[in-house]
């Protein structure tokens, strides 16, 4: 059962394949990253490990944190304060930071000024009047806001979720947009000026219960389970969008009839450009069973396509063309359709 | 991977010595990366996922025992964090619009040997991405990194018998999803000696397709 590869065919691929050159990487980026968070891990082990020490700096933080407002739990200031130096979370300040610079468990803090963190080519987010650690780097960016608000612009990406803020149990994903995260005393605020943001539970990352369009705004409370939004549409024309109860209940998805239609319009989409982007040698016929999948943003905007098992990128870039402008009656928490496929027949 | 070497710097990190997990890093970084090109395919966010796999690493080596090599350790720490990306990256969604590298199709020339066999190894890519796990994972560490039956076994968990079953039926499946894959067909039929076909033509993509 295991004689070498004899099908000739299989056996040239797969040498061209061992033979590939293998993909350039940022070593010296990579362990940068990879030491931070190792680093991170071990100042958390560490505080467990100094009892008395950490009993010390608790008390000095609960005398800190009287009279201000909106502060973080004491374990964060904890956190903070009985790392050593020159070991583990750095504290950084200033107007403008290199996103490089800022490692998983650093904390950013803007008391006197905003404090602008940049990362080149993916998202630029200012802290103002608070404190914000980063719990993830790298291609998704994740930050723990503590204190303050957080106004964030971020690059569009295939990747769904690339910056996200989380407050306590409350989690602000985004989808490639410009919005601000407030967090008040007894919740979290969120408006959105371009784009799409989710909004949900931590432990649920990646299935965000809201999502918010371009000028709709939102309250929500800290385990990120309960909320109210105010969508742009409700609002009179020239009004602001504020937190407060809608006056107008958006049914919560798109009806049956409704889905099925678009599904239709995708399957024609998805078939049409199957048939012109697979070629395949006379007396052969290609044919490919699939699962089309489409996620419809709570104002009825096409927000992603999706096939499993995948198609080449040109099938399934044609499709997202021919479909993008596609559009639903606007709902409150949009939804998600499939249908199988089966395409080339 | 080269013969066990690193048992020395496999004793100082279980220690906790910071500096050996960071040698321990730069040694195997690039088989590493290999075998996560080679299981996730091109469009894998390598770098991310090298990251968790070491980070995994740092969280349980204190677990590892001489028992097995530590290459054979690492290599199943490898793919069961890849297999994990996998699963995650199912449940998301494609955005919509075109995605990168995507461009309109060429109607100039054909393409040269280079491109060529880009193409060939993304369509291979392609149809490895069609087999169940279990399969391609045996298949990409026997065929393509090179691994023993009885070292596969250990990495993925199954007794030897399995691995090579998994291993056989790999084989068989993936070459018939070679004829049904436009740019790779030509490869199968040439293999076959078909009577009467002409010169076989430089494979197109259907990215390439006019």
């Amino acid at each position: 059962m295991t004689e070498p590869l004899n099908n000739d065919p299989l056996r040239q691929i797969v040498r061209e394949v061992r033979e590939q050159e293998p993909a350039e990487l940022d070593w010296d980026r990579l362990e940068r990253r990879l030491m931070s968070r190792v680093d991170a891990e071990e100042g958390g082990a560490r505080k467990r490990r100094w009892p008395l020490f950490a009993g010390l700096a608790a008390a000095a933080a609960i005398a800190l944190g009287v009279g201000l407002s909106g502060m973080g739990s004491l374990e964060q200031l904890d956190s903070v304060a009985t790392t050593p130096p020159n070991v583990g979370p750095r504290i950084h300040t200033g107007a403008l930071l290199n996103g490089a610079d800022v490692a998983v468990g650093d904390e950013v803090r803007a008391l006197e000024q905003p404090s602008t963190v940049q990362h080149p080519g993916h998202a630029s987010w200012t802290l103002h009047s608070g404190r914000a650690i980063v719990a993830e780097s790298g291609s998704v960016i994740t930050v723990r806001l503590v204190s303050g608000s957080i106004e964030a612009q971020v690059v569009p990406t295939s990747r769904p979720e690339s910056f996200a803020v989380e407050i306590e149990g409350t989690r602000v994903a985004v989808h490639g947009t410009s919005f601000r995260v407030e967090r008040l005393p007894e919740g979290v605020r969120v408006q959105v000026r371009e784009g799409v943001v989710g909004v949900g539970p931590v432990a649920e990352r990646g299935r965000p219960a809201w999502m918010l369009a371009p000028g709709d705004s939102g309250k929500f409370a800290l385990d990120g389970r309960k909320g109210e939004v105010v969508r742009a549409s409700q609002l009179p024309a020239g009004a602001t969008a504020v937190p407060h109860k809608p006056s107008q209940r958006l049914p919560a998805e798109p009806s049956a009839a409704e889905q099925s239609k678009l599904l239709d319009q995708l399957s024609a989409a998805a078939r049409g450009c199957f048939e012109s982007n697979t070629s395949a040698e006379k007396q052969v016929r290609v044919q490919a069973e699939t699962t089309l999948s489409a996620t419809i943003a709570p104002d009825g905007s096409l927000r992603s396509i999706a096939f499993d098992p995948p198609l080449s990128p040109a099938v399934t870039g044609c499709t997202a063309g021919a479909v993008k402008a596609l559009k639903a009656t606007p709902t409150e928490r949009g939804a998600t359709i499939s249908r199988s496929l089966l395409l080339g027949s | 991977m080269q013969p066990d070497e690193s048992a020395e710097l496999v004793a100082r990190c279980q220690s906790g010595d910071r500096s050996a997990f960071q040698e321990l890093f730069r040694k195997h970084r690039a088989d590493v990366a290999r075998l996560v090109q080679r299981m996730m395919g091109p469009g894998a966010d390598l770098e991310d996922v090298v990251q968790e796999v070491f980070f995994q690493v740092h969280r349980s080596i204190k677990d590892f025992r001489s028992q097995s090599r530590f290459s054979t350790w690492l290599y199943r720490v490898t793919v069961n964090v890849v297999l994990m990306q996998r699963r995650a990256a199912k449940s998301r969604p494609v955005l919509v619009g075109l995605p990168e590298g995507i461009s309109p199709p060429d109607r100039g020339p054909m393409p040269d040997e280079d491109a060529a066999r880009r193409a060939r190894i993304a369509a291979f890519a392609r149809i490895l991405d069609k087999l169940s796990e279990k399969k391609r994972t045996v298949f990409v560490l026997h065929e393509l990194e090179g691994m023993a039956a009885t070292e596969i076994s250990e990495v993925v968990g199954a007794p030897v018998l399995t691995v090579r079953t998994r291993l056989f039926y790999a084989r068989k499946e993936l070459t018939e999803l070679l004829r049904e894959e436009p740019t790779l067909a030509a490869l199968a039929d040439s293999a076959e000696g078909d009577e009467g076909r002409a010169e076989p033509s430089t494979p197109i993509s259907p990215e390439e397709a006019p």
